[in-house]
């Protein structure tokens, strides 16, 4: 018997397949392009695929993330702050400072010795400090996102990259090359200002966790945060997954008959 | 100029004075808002912190955005004065350009005084320090948008200012003695006569002095005002610029353009915009900025209601309507060739752009206009390439633009 | 061996850079794009080699090359450089006398420029510091609705339904199209609202009347924004030919005056 969880987000469509015992079976990450929905069945259907189980196989699913609505037959939709939360504490077991930065949404999450959220500081309407804003900076280097973080870790110390607008950022990052920093530090440079626009959202203490796609291919940005906040900074295993497990583990609850 | 180094030595004693003040307890310290009511102060023996002249140093040395950070996610938002989150932000992260002047960091103060003539912000700065160290907190709640100062303005304000006395007095261990009031009063007077002896020398062709120099030369005015050595200084600089005036000497080796700035300065692009005008032969000759510690209404004879009346005819205080006419004159009196606007964003009250002003000033005097997007202090609000273009454009309009007919 | 006769203009953007060349008569004789990428002088060069090579001639046929626009003081083997505000305007007087508005549209910002009766320039307006209404805009709602950028203008073309972004940011606008398409609205109506929403920015930025000239790339490439621009403003909006290197023209054409000495303009 398996339980399925999806965390349908802007830039990528997570799924997770996992037995009623908490044990991750299949795993799947699409991009999100078009419908939100096809995005989710092509997730699911590979996570699946991994698990060599079928749709009619799962005894619940949940789902989280901005397309949560896009998936109809779920059993239930559950906020991505706390399947943030329950994610990094399945794999940390204690009361942290939770980092989620996605696609878009950056959060800063207290999460206590149970794994329940007590408060949620989300970014003001600024993107800078959000996934997207590497994607656009990748653009105007002309090299694919993943290729950034090599780039990045051939840096001394990163360019001020510093705009409100993502867009504006872009027309910074020409205007530095013009001034002869190397592409290296642009793109480190990108990632501290993640962390900068992080800084800014809450007060960080204690040992700092991170969740997300962001660290998943942008592991700089962890650095980053550490050394602008002087926290110990870790990134959760397989960060990137981290909404989706926490879905599923609402799924086991689901499967129980509801009960926490 | 030759005045610059007397100005690095006033600077440091001032700040040294009221750093050893602050340290050693000889003497009260107050912190004061720019145009706030200091004479007070004087007169009972404060040494006197002005946070807004710290402001302008973390912006100028560019220290400001690795700090205010810090002040946001305290919940101090980025859309409020940047010089109010950047100086908290400075506090909580212990970092400072006061250090290049041998401080540790900002003197704590035993009491705050405020007068929210200029904007609101500075009633909240200053409750954030005065929760910070437990000392009190007093100030004046000013009007704003005002036509005509009226005598009920003036009498409000009066009162408001007398309630301040009994706190400052206890703060200080001392009483206030009127003579003294009077003579602070006086001294801030000259000082202000002086200082606007100085700016007037921008109306001279070749102007010889900038804007970019003029917020340098103005540190005394803002936090030596009511003293001598404040009136001291602007003698020598005044006799310096009238000398230049006098051989013709400018501040740029050649003035094509004259140029009004309104709103606050970009401190973090202070020098390139200098440099940028110097590239282009236009001077910026004259602002509403330097001009804002110019208080006619002072009067030694009349402490309180003339201190009153000079705190509410400050220009920031005022009504669109009598900005406008400000203005009107300053084109006019400065000969200028066109008037930048800076839109500061997170300085609403400096910035006066938004209610269609520049187009009204355009209309009303025949001036080319130009507004430019930015902030005191927070560069992420400010665009180089954009402002270079702007500006770079707006000359290339005046190049093209037919003679105008000025005095 | 003939005299060098001609005048080069190049125009250094964000996404491309155009070139434009005229003869001695101030006639255009050929123009180029390239993509400017991370190397803005490089770019100018590929430019300026693309546009000699169009023409058929040889850089010693060029008596001078001016640039204008955002990479204006990088290029070396420029001599003279304008803004984009001046070039815009003059290279628009080449095909329409003022007094004119002229509304560029580029890839990170807009303009709009007051022109007069002798063709003075007499005010202009810059977006903020933000991208709504550029072309960048255009870009990332392409890049949401999973379409590459020249079917834009296709796909918007299908549109049933008129619906509005309310968002001023780029980033955030994207994140209203990736809400309308989770509503399961049709990419056409979110391509046309794409459109809509620059028109209206670029509106927004100062009264626009009078005779109206549209240039930049996105008005060469999009030409719905043109015609919701004219819409909106209840009278016909003039696009010249070559929109795209119009920038480049009146730059050449500073070039051509400046030969002439003072007064030549």
């Amino acid at each position: 018997m398996v339980v399925a969880g999806a965390d349908i987000g802007t830039e990528c469509v997570k799924a997770i397949v996992a037995t009623d015992d908490g044990k991750v079976v299949g795993r799947a990450s699409v991009p999100t392009r078009g419908y939100f929905q096809d995005c989710y069945q092509e997730a699911l259907g590979n996570a699946l695929a991994e698990a060599q189980a079928k749709l009619a196989d799962l005894r619940a699913t949940v789902v989280t993330g901005f397309g949560a609505s896009c998936a109809p037959l779920a059993t239930r939709t559950v906020a991505e702050t706390l399947c943030h939360a329950r994610g990094a504490f399945h794999h940390l077991h204690r009361p942290m400072t939770l980092v989620d930065i996605g696609g878009r949404d950056p959060r800063v999450l207290r999460v206590d010795a149970h794994g329940g959220v007590t408060s949620t500081r989300s970014v003001r309407k600024c993107a800078v400090g959000i996934g997207t804003f590497l994607m656009f900076t990748s653009r105007h280097l002309d090299v694919h996102p993943t290729r950034l973080m090599d780039l990045a870790t051939t840096a001394e110390r990163p360019a001020q990259v510093g705009s409100y607008c993502s867009v504006f950022a872009e027309v910074e990052v020409i205007e530095l090359l013009r001034q002869g920093a190397t592409a290296g530090e642009i793109a480190l440079g990108a990632m501290y200002s993640i962390a900068d626009r992080i800084m800014e959202m809450d007060r960080l203490d204690g040992t700092v966790s991170i969740s997300g796609g962001v660290c998943e291919y942008f592991p700089g940005v962890s650095r980053a945060l550490g050394e602008r906040s002087g926290c110990p900074v870790e990134i959760v295993p397989e960060p990137i997954m981290a909404g989706a497990l926490g879905a599923a583990l609402y799924a086991i609850d689901a499967a129980r008959g509801g009960q926490a | 100029m030759n005045a610059s180094a007397r100005l690095k030595e006033l600077m440091n004693a001032h700040f040294a004075g009221v750093d050893r003040a602050a340290r050693e307890r000889t003497a009260p310290v107050a912190w004061c808002t720019s145009v706030g009511p200091v004479e007070l102060l004087r007169a009972l023996g404060y040494e006197v912190f002005f946070p807004e002249n710290h402001g302008a140093m973390l912006g100028a040395s560019r220290v400001a955005n690795e700090v205010m950070g810090r002040a946001h996610a305290l919940g101090y938002s980025p859309e409020i004065c940047s010089y109010l989150t950047s100086d908290i932000g400075s506090y909580l992260l212990k970092k400072t350009p006061l250090q290049r002047h041998g401080l540790s960091g900002a003197p704590r103060a035993d009491v705050l005084v405020y007068s929210t003539n200029q904007c609101r912000e500075v009633r909240d700065w200053f409750e954030f320090y005065a929760r910070e160290w437990n000392v009190p907190v007093v100030g004046v709640t000013s009007f704003r948008d005002i036509g005509e100062v009226e005598t009920h303005h003036v009498d409000a304000i009066v009162r408001q200012l007398e309630a301040l006395v009994p706190t400052l007095e206890s703060v200080a261990g001392r009483r206030l003695d009127a003579a003294r009031l009077e003579e602070a009063v006086g001294l801030s007077r000259t000082c202000s006569e002086l200082w606007g002896s100085c700016l007037r020398a921008g109306a001279s062709r070749p102007a010889p002095m900038t804007f970019f120099d003029g917020t340098i030369h103005m540190g005394p005015a803002v936090v030596l005002r009511g003293t001598r050595e404040a009136c001291d200084y602007y003698r020598l600089l005044d006799a310096e610029l009238r000398e230049r005036v006098r051989a013709g000497v400018g501040a740029l080796p050649r003035e094509r353009f004259r140029i009004y700035w309104d709103g606050m300065p970009v401190w973090g692009r202070l020098r390139d915009l200098a440099a940028l005008f110097a590239r282009l032969e236009t001077s910026v000759v004259a602002s509403t900025y330097c001009n804002s510690w110019i208080f006619d209404a002072l009067d030694p004879a009349d402490p309180l209601p003339s201190m009153a009346r000079a705190s509410l005819e400050l220009f920031i205080a005022r009504a669109e309507g009598p900005k406008e006419r400000y203005l009107e004159a300053r084109i006019e009196e400065f000969s200028v060739d066109g008037v930048i606007f800076h839109d500061s964003r997170t300085c609403p009250n400096n910035s006066n752009a938004r209610f269609g002003m520049p187009q009204r000033l355009r209309k009303a005097t025949g001036t080319p206009v130009l507004v430019i997007d930015g902030d005191l202090n927070d560069l992420r609000c400010y665009s180089d390439e954009q402002a270079r273009t702007n500006i770079e454009g707006f000359v290339e309009q005046l190049e093209g633009a037919p003679p105008r007919a000025t005095a | 061996m003939t005299a060098p006769t001609c005048y080069a203009g190049i125009d250094s953007g964000s996404w491309n850079t155009k070139a434009a060349l005229v003869d001695g008569e101030g006639r255009l004789i050929a123009t180029a794009v390239v993509r400017t990428g991370a190397d803005v002088q490089g770019a100018a060069e590929r430019a300026y080699a693309s546009l000699l090579s169009r023409a058929g001639l040889t850089r010693e046929a060029v008596a001078a090359v001016w640039s204008t626009g955002f990479g204006r003081h990088s290029i070396p083997i420029a001599t003279g450089a304008r803004t984009e505000l001046d070039a815009h305007a003059r290279g628009a007087l080449q095909f329409v006398p003022g007094p004119l508005t002229v509304v560029d549209i580029g890839g990170q910002d807009a303009k709009i420029i007051l022109v007069d009766g002798e063709g003075r320039r007499v005010g202009h307006k810059m977006n903020r510091k933000c991208a709504a209404g550029t072309g960048s805009f255009l870009e990332e709602m392409a890049l949401r609705l999973d379409v590459p950028i020249g079917d834009l203008p296709r796909l918007a073309s299908g549109f049933v339904e008129e619906l509005d972004l309310g968002s001023f940011c780029t980033v955030f606008s994207g994140t209203e199209v990736l809400g309308l398409i989770r509503q399961g609205k049709r990419p056409a109506d979110l391509a046309r609202a794409a459109y809509r929403s620059v028109a209206k920015r670029v509106l927004e930025m100062e009264r626009v009347e009078g005779t109206v000239v549209a240039t930049g790339g996105v008005v060469a490439h999009h030409p719905m924004v043109v015609e919701l621009l004219a819409a909106a403003i209840g009278a016909p909006v003039k696009v010249p030919a070559h929109a795209q290197e119009i920038g480049a023209l009146g730059v050449a054409m500073s070039a051509l005056a400046a030969s002439r000495g003072p007064g030549g303009a």
